[in-house]
């Protein structure tokens, strides 16, 4: 008994290296890009970066910072998520619940329907067109309407209300008296907190990555989210061969090219790092769950 | 069953039925009363054009531009910038010309041969500007264009219209961008020449890799390096042309129509790609690649890693570095930097000696016209004065007495020539600004323009010469003297057109051609493939010949001698 115990020891002893090795693996390369990113150019350029700042430096932070655009960027990309958020996850819900019931005439076919979508879509030069011509263009509900409900998340949703909001529940409370809308407010809502959250999450990071869209639909560059702002900090200190050039103006920007795609990373996913943990708890579960049928 | 279905579908098409509705209107021609050509303002009344410009970083706003309000103030044309951010241009042209409503013009989408042959020729979305091609309506960019001979045939697409206005810019140092450049210490230090044959060159390669000249007692010295993704970066690029003409951009996502090889052999298009001087030239390459001479990674990093790899050690170590200028592998301003020195073109063991050409062609597709626009003459009288030098400088560097003025009597250009105009503040493209459009999309840089700019009096013995601050005048001598004496226009094949069916036959069969090209040639220099071995080279002559290389050669001179002949 004692050697099946010493064996068990050695064999936590393992897997606990090599989930530190997975974790350092895992932690290098972010501790990489807020060293480099806080570092002198010189240095990055040189190759001399690889755990610790090396000269540190915040010269990078101070060019994205000192765009006049980025601040309408972060408010804008604030806007968006937390607008989309709601309205995706409210749409999401209100799709999700009537194709959980049973008793939803025809919810096959509906099922289908919004599974077709997930497998074939018109294109872009159509959807650009149904943008234009429902005068969303050039207003910031062209990023918030437009895919704000993912049938990826419907599915997960319709299988989560699936198992949580039995049949038992429904008709005790229709006995009750309860009304089908008393019943979402009541019940469904108040009993779907894990999946709320986890869509939350999804739509959440969805709409704070969105570039494309805003490059399509959007004009007034006061309306533009953080994302594409971050693009132009970068392609502004390209290293271009361009001639009669401002050589200090050059020469900051050659070095700034390797360090600012970095402070330009730090920048895009603080949000959304600091976030997650306190969402990170509901999404192991709200994801696995419907996973086993039972 | 069938009934929810046919409800569903209803339900569906609902929404698409309501907005069937949306009417397009025809925009009423308004009339516009215009001032004589040649005189300002343009028109009597003022008038209001929509433009869609494509928005580089450096500028923050083209409505509330100043150079944009000096121009309404001139011409008494008030235009609508609608913005486009450079990334999504592409995009967003297609996306504009397939909903049916657009603006007057496009300006800087660098639209090609190939979409105004579909939106142009195919669909007329684009408007025929032949009319204004003439001293009489644009004497400006006829005049910019005397300076870019054959210009005009470049910009006419094969249906015979021309859709668009260029951007002139006559780049000379560009023109022989393929350069090499020596780190000039070594050489003191080992006592050697700079080299001017292979031979010379190989043995120079040596004697930096064997005998220390940085002096720390390791062999820690890489005597030639560049990089396969940069600006003339390539190090075969510069050596094989010590062979054979070879033009051949070897990074795999180059554009397949030019820099594949071709090259003008009495007239007649040809490849360099099947040659025996090719091959000596690859085998060149191969021995100095397997000696340790080449920096491994010269086939495989990019530009910034190259000067990652000249800057990054204690003691200098790279000896030769090949791209367009200094600032591709060293830090502009640093110590390095300002030790490099171009070496002109090596002269082969059978006294080839080629500097590559890259034409300076006009920038097609920088300005076009939608063919529904009543506005297209006073668009394209506004546009003319982009072109005058005036008019260039101001959309590029700023106003006049601020940023540039006309050179003094006494000053000299970088040509030795008397000046035409003097920088009074650097050109910059780094800062967000709102006094000019920094990128000029229609304009005229002309070669006197470029090469009237004043400079110091400066020689190479002056140690200021090679310092940033003179990299004007270095590229401009380093060009004049060292290569365009070895440079030979009639030897690359003019930029060439083709129909639409040609261009759907041939897109996929030439970019096949030109990645086995490539593969090819990276592989004989590395060695994976035995460039020596005579069965090895005859299976990749026959590869050239099974991928069509015969009828995309059948195919250039049909193209050539419809445009040239």
């Amino acid at each position: 008994m004692k050697k099946h115990l010493a064996s068990d020891r050695i064999f936590d002893l393992l897997v606990n290296i090599f989930l530190v090795f997975s974790f350092l693996i895992v932690l290098y390369p972010l501790l990489y890009v807020v060293s480099s990113s806080l570092s002198h150019p010189t240095a990055v350029m040189a190759n001399k970066v690889w755990l610790l700042p090396v000269d540190f430096d915040l010269m990078s932070y101070k060019a994205v910072f000192t765009n006049k655009q980025i601040g309408t960027g972060y408010l804008n990309s604030l806007y968006y998520m937390v607008v989309g958020t709601v309205v995706s996850v409210l749409l999401t819900m209100l799709l999700a619940y009537p194709l959980s019931r049973k008793e939803f005439y025809g919810r096959s076919v509906v099922t289908k329907f919004i599974l077709f979508t997930m497998l074939f879509s018109g294109g872009t030069i159509p959807l650009y067109l149904v943008v234009r011509n429902l005068g969303l263009y050039d207003s910031r509900w062209s990023i918030i309407l437009p895919n704000a409900i993912t049938v990826w998340n419907v599915i997960i949703a319709r299988t989560f209300l699936q198992e949580n909001i039995t049949d038992e529940l429904y008709e005790a409370a229709q006995i009750d008296g309860c009304s089908d809308i008393r019943f979402l407010i009541s019940f469904v809502f108040p009993l779907s907190g894990a999946i709320v959250a986890v869509l939350g999450l999804f739509y959440a990071v969805g709409q704070w990555n969105k570039y494309f869209d805003a490059l399509l639909y959007l004009q007034n560059q006061a309306l533009y989210p953080l994302q594409i702002v971050l693009r132009n900090i970068l392609i502004i200190n390209r290293n271009t061969p361009s001639m009669t050039v401002d050589v200090e103006a050059a020469i900051r920007a050659q070095g700034l090219s390797e360090t600012i795609r970095y402070a330009v990373i730090v920048v895009a996913s603080a949000p959304l790092l600091l976030i997650y943990p306190f969402v990170q708890r509901f999404f192991v579960k709200g994801v696995m769950i419907g996973s086993v049928k039972g | 069953m069938r009934k929810s279905i046919l409800i569903v579908l209803f339900a569906l098409l609902l929404p698409a039925l309501l907005f069937a509705q949306g009417s397009k209107r025809e925009p009423e021609k308004p009339a516009v009363e215009y001032t004589p050509i040649g005189t300002f303002p343009i028109v009597k009344e003022k008038i209001t054009v929509d433009i869609m410009v494509v928005q580089p970083p450096c500028v923050e706003d083209y409505n509330t531009n100043r150079f944009s309000k000096y121009m309404e103030e001139l011409t008494g044309i008030h235009v609508n910038f609608i913005m486009v951010p450079e990334q999504a241009r592409q995009e967003k042209l297609a996306l504009v010309l397939a909903s049916g409503d657009y603006p007057d013009a496009f300006l800087g989408f660098g639209i090609g041969t190939e979409l105004e042959t579909t939106y142009g020729s195919q669909e007329g979305l684009f408007l025929p500007l032949n009319k204004y091609y003439s001293k009489e309506w644009m004497p400006n960019m006829m005049k910019a264009f005397e300076e870019f001979p054959g210009g005009i045939g470049y910009m006419t697409n094969i249906d015979g219209n021309i859709y668009s206005i260029p951007r002139l810019e006559g780049c000379y140092h560009c023109s022989n961008m393929a350069k090499m450049f020596v780190y000039q210490p070594f050489l003191d230090a080992l006592g050697l020449k700079v080299p001017t044959t292979t031979d010379e060159f190989y043995r120079t390669l040596k004697a930096i890799k064997e005998r220390d000249p940085n002096g720390n007692g390791r062999a820690d010295e890489i005597p030639l390096a560049g990089s396969i993704i940069g600006w003339g970066d390539q190090v075969e690029r510069f050596l094989l042309n010590s062979f054979i003409y070879c033009d051949l951009d070897t990074n795999i996502n180059a554009n397949a129509e030019s820099n594949v090889g071709f090259m003008m052999v009495d007239g007649k298009v040809d490849t360099a790609m099947n040659k025996d001087g090719y091959r000596e030239g690859l085998a060149y390459v191969h021995k100095l690649y397997k000696e340790g001479l080449i920096y491994s990674g010269s086939f495989t990093q990019d530009s910034s890693q190259l000067t990652q790899l000249v800057e990054s050690s204690a003691q200098p170590t790279v000896g030769f570095a090949t791209g367009g200028w200094r600032g591709q592998f060293a830090t502009i301003g640093g110590d390095r930097f300002n030790n490099f020195k171009a070496i002109a073109p090596l002269k082969g063991p059978k006294g080839v000696q080629y500097s590559v050409v890259f034409f300076q062609d006009p920038s097609m597709g920088s300005l076009v016209l939608s063919s529904k626009t009543p506005y297209a003459d006073a668009i394209m009288r506004y546009f003319d004065f982009m072109y005058t030098q005036e008019g260039t400088l101001m959309q590029r560097n700023g106003f006049q007495g601020e940023a540039w003025d006309w050179a003094k009597p006494g000053q000299v250009g970088l040509d030795g020539k008397p000046a035409v105009w003097e920088q009074l503040k650097l050109w910059n493209d780094k800062d967000p600004q709102n006094d000019t459009w920094i990128q000029t999309y229609a304009s005229a840089t002309t070669p006197s323009l470029k090469n009237g700019l004043a400079s110091p009096p400066i020689t190479p013995e002056d140690p200021e010469y090679y310092l940033p601050s003179n990299n004007e005048k270095t590229l401009f001598d380093e060009t004049t003297y060292l290569y365009k004496p070895y440079e030979d226009v009639t030897v690359e094949v003019p930029h060439l057109k083709y129909t639409a069916e040609e261009n759907e036959q041939f897109s996929t069969v030439k970019r096949e051609l030109a990645n086995y090209i490539r593969q090819s040639a990276v592989k004989f220099m590395v060695g994976s493939m035995d460039v020596h071995n005579d069965r090895v080279w005859n299976d990749y002559v026959a590869g050239l010949e099974r991928l069509q290389m015969s009828n995309v050669l059948a195919l250039m001179q049909k193209a050539y001698d419809r445009q040239y002949k």
